[in-house]
């Protein structure tokens, strides 16, 4: 469970996070969205421990990430938006790395290695040096490194940026898969199609600011009063997104 | 756990030796343009001189035999031409040096007079006219005590000299005075003792206890790839260094310094991982360039690996600080030169191009006084069959425990430069 009460993160005197807060329940997934600067990976970096808050608080399994960091991190796992895996070893030896490295011993990363694998459809490859993989394998062992450990919390940055069509189902499926099984899900993406297929709650992000939060159908129920304001046809997700955080090019 | 950083970063190297072997093949590629610049044969640099003997008088001619025979002849390699001839090789910089032996020089030299000579140097090299410059001047010394000490030879030369003949008494003269020279040559030929010495001694001071353990250290002669061979470890050591300390900046670009530091492991860990592993592989190519040695200098086994244990325990501490350097710059660029900009000075300071016996005695104590040209002195020691005591072993447990505080100050670095506000 992610609990996020009133987080503030400051560089200086400009505001990355702007007083959010939201609850992720056990097998729940929660769409973070908002355009480039909104502070979603900033938001994802104070609740993964990389960033510490200005102010607020954030508990991750019912440990607080600053002060009981340790143990709040063993209960997550964070699949960057950029690769971070290894690239000279092979993925077996990514993941009998990492896993060591999240506290399972030998017989766990034997364990839960066959099986994520298996799951992100490596299985067969997994003696290969990473660098030998495409985009889209290297999407798939950067999400399998993220599950090793069978975290309770998973948090997402953008995990599909870049990858084919057959990838991105498999991601999404996998996703919703470990939701099933009782993981609370943060989830990042600008793709507005994937949020509404994906997510059980949403929040639109801006400027740091949380501007509209709640189901796919509660949001869409407000697109549908402002689209018929704005007199366009059909509600949707995108149409919201874009009237709540302008058209205007974002860095 | 340590384990695991340590053998991840084995495996990644491992994958790609081919940075690290370029690296280790660099010190050996200056040896080898060292060896070629000094003639090719591995021997000490031979200077040449070009003698033009404008007076051709028995006197004249026994000086020119002097660098003929014995051991100036391997020290300096002479040949005759005239005086036009030898201002011209002079000149154009294919002779280390010229003598001009005047005319009238005999007659003066042993009338009992102060004859001149000329030597005229090649200004484009430094050592080896000086030590053609310094011999004549070993052997204008001995030849006045020659003269004042040994009257009745000199009568039978003189009188040799009036019939301008070299028959069978002027040959006994020339051997007598040659094997005379020979005796009191370890007076004569001060540069190839004080080069020996230094080349085995623990301190480079050239104690004279050690003189005898030397000369039978350095039987025939001493090369000068065996001059530079722990100068090549140790340039080894710090270009390796260098190589292997750059790779915590692949970490923050591959993104896993970031992960590592949202999972319960510390990123320390990481860090002594890394300066231990690069030690590792130092330990590994120090045995395979000693036992490179072996089959060259006949280094014995048990100080193989005695040398590269001890180069590997001097590395941690080389390492770790190459690491905190590294995390010092603000990118991975900055990191190699600001690496660079210590690494360079102290491969030339400390005895890795320039051996110490080639260096000035100020230069030298300066060498000496870096840590690569401290680790230098001692692996001298261990593959000459120096002694050794427990005071030899000062230098790697200091390293050590500088490389274990090293780690903590990169570690330290590098949450601050990689991680930044957190």
């Amino acid at each position: 469970m992610i609990e996020v009460e009133r987080l503030t993160k400051m560089y200086g005197e400009r505001i990355a996070v702007d007083d959010v807060s939201f609850t992720v329940r056990p097998g729940e997934i929660f769409g973070l969205l908002g355009p480039n600067g909104a502070g979603k990976t900033t938001t994802i970096s104070c609740l993964s421990g990389l960033l510490k808050p200005t102010s607020g608080s954030i508990r991750i399994d019912g440990h607080d990430i600053v002060h009981d960091g340790p143990k709040a991190r063993a209960s997550i796992g964070v699949i960057p938006q950029e690769l971070a895996i290894y690239p000279e070893i092979s993925a077996r030896q990514n993941l009998e790395y990492w896993g060591a490295v999240q506290g399972l011993s030998r017989e766990q990363i034997k364990q839960r290695m066959e099986t994520v694998l298996d799951r992100v459809g490596l299985a067969g490859r997994a003696k290969e040096p990473v660098k030998n993989f495409s985009g889209g394998m290297k999407r798939r062992l950067n999400i399998a490194i993220g599950l090793i450990h069978d975290p309770k919390v998973l948090l997402l940055d953008e995990p599909t940026v870049g990858v084919d069509p057959q990838s991105r189902t498999h991601i999404l499926e996998l996703i919703r898969e470990r939701a099933r099984a009782g993981v609370a899900v943060l989830y990042t993406t600008h793709y507005m199609n994937e949020a509404e297929e994906l997510c059980d709650q949403l929040a639109i992000i801006d400027h740091g600011k949380v501007v509209a939060q709640g189901t796919l159908e509660e949001l869409l129920a407000r697109a549908g009063d402002v689209i018929q304001r704005a007199s366009v046809p059909e509600p949707s997700l995108e149409r919201l997104f874009i009237h709540l955080t302008g058209a205007a090019l974002r860095e | 756990m340590l384990w695991r950083f340590i053998k991840k970063d084995l495996l990644r190297h491992a994958r790609d030796p081919v940075a690290l072997i370029l690296w280790a093949a660099i010190p050996l590629a200056v040896a080898i343009l060292m060896r070629a610049a000094f003639g090719g044969d591995g021997q000490i640099p031979q200077a040449t001189l070009v003698i033009a003997d404008q007076d051709d008088s028995f006197a004249s001619r026994l000086l020119g035999a002097a660098f003929r025979a014995g051991p100036l002849a391997e020290l300096i390699h002479a040949e005759e031409a005239d005086s036009a001839r030898a201002v011209e090789l002079a000149r154009q910089g294919e002779v280390s040096a010229a003598l001009f032996i005047p005319r009238g020089f005999g007659k003066r030299y042993l009338d009992g007079g102060t004859p001149t000579l000329t030597l005229l140097r090649n200004p484009s090299q430094s050592i080896l006219p000086a030590i053609v410059e310094e011999t004549i001047s070993v052997l204008a010394d001995g030849g006045f005590y020659v003269r004042e000490l040994f009257g009745d030879p000199i009568r039978t030369i003189r009188a040799l000299a009036a019939s301008d003949t070299v028959g069978a008494s002027g040959s006994e003269i020339a051997t007598g005075i040659q094997t005379s020279m020979e005796r009191i040559g370890v007076y004569f030929f001060p540069p190839v003792l004080t080069v020996a010495n230094m080349g085995a001694s623990s301190d480079g001071a050239g104690r004279a206890e050690e003189t005898d353990a030397v000369a039978n250290a350095s039987d025939e002669s001493t090369g000068i790839l065996e001059i530079f061979f722990p100068g090549i470890l140790t340039m080894s050591m710090l270009f390796l260094g260098q190589a292997l300390a750059v790779d915590i900046w692949a970490e923050h670009k591959l993104g896993t310094f970031r992960r590592l530091h949202v999972t319960p492991k510390g990123v320390g860990g990481l860090v002594l991982g890394k300066v231990i592993a690069g030690t590792l592989i130092l330990w590994l190519i120090f045995e395979l360039l000693l036992l490179l040695g072996r089959y060259v200098f006949r280094i014995d086994l048990e100080r193989i690996h005695l040398a590269a244990l001890y180069s590997a325990m001097c590395g941690f501490g080389i390492l770790a600080a190459l690491h905190f350097i590294m995390v010092l710059a603000k990118s991975e660029n900055g990191g190699t030169i600001l690496g660079t900009l210590v690494v360079m000075p102290l491969v030339f300071l400390g005895g890795s191009f320039f051996p110490f016996e080639t260096l000035s005695p100020t230069m030298r104590a300066i060498g000496m006084a870096t840590p690569n040209g401290q680790i230098l002195v001692q692996i001298k020691r261990i593959v000459s069959g120096g002694p050794l005591d427990a005071v030899v072993w000062i230098t790697p447990l200091i390293a050590i425990g500088l490389g274990l505080a090293f780690t903590l100050l990169a570690a330290r670095g590098a949450r601050r430069r990689f991680l930044g506000a957190s």
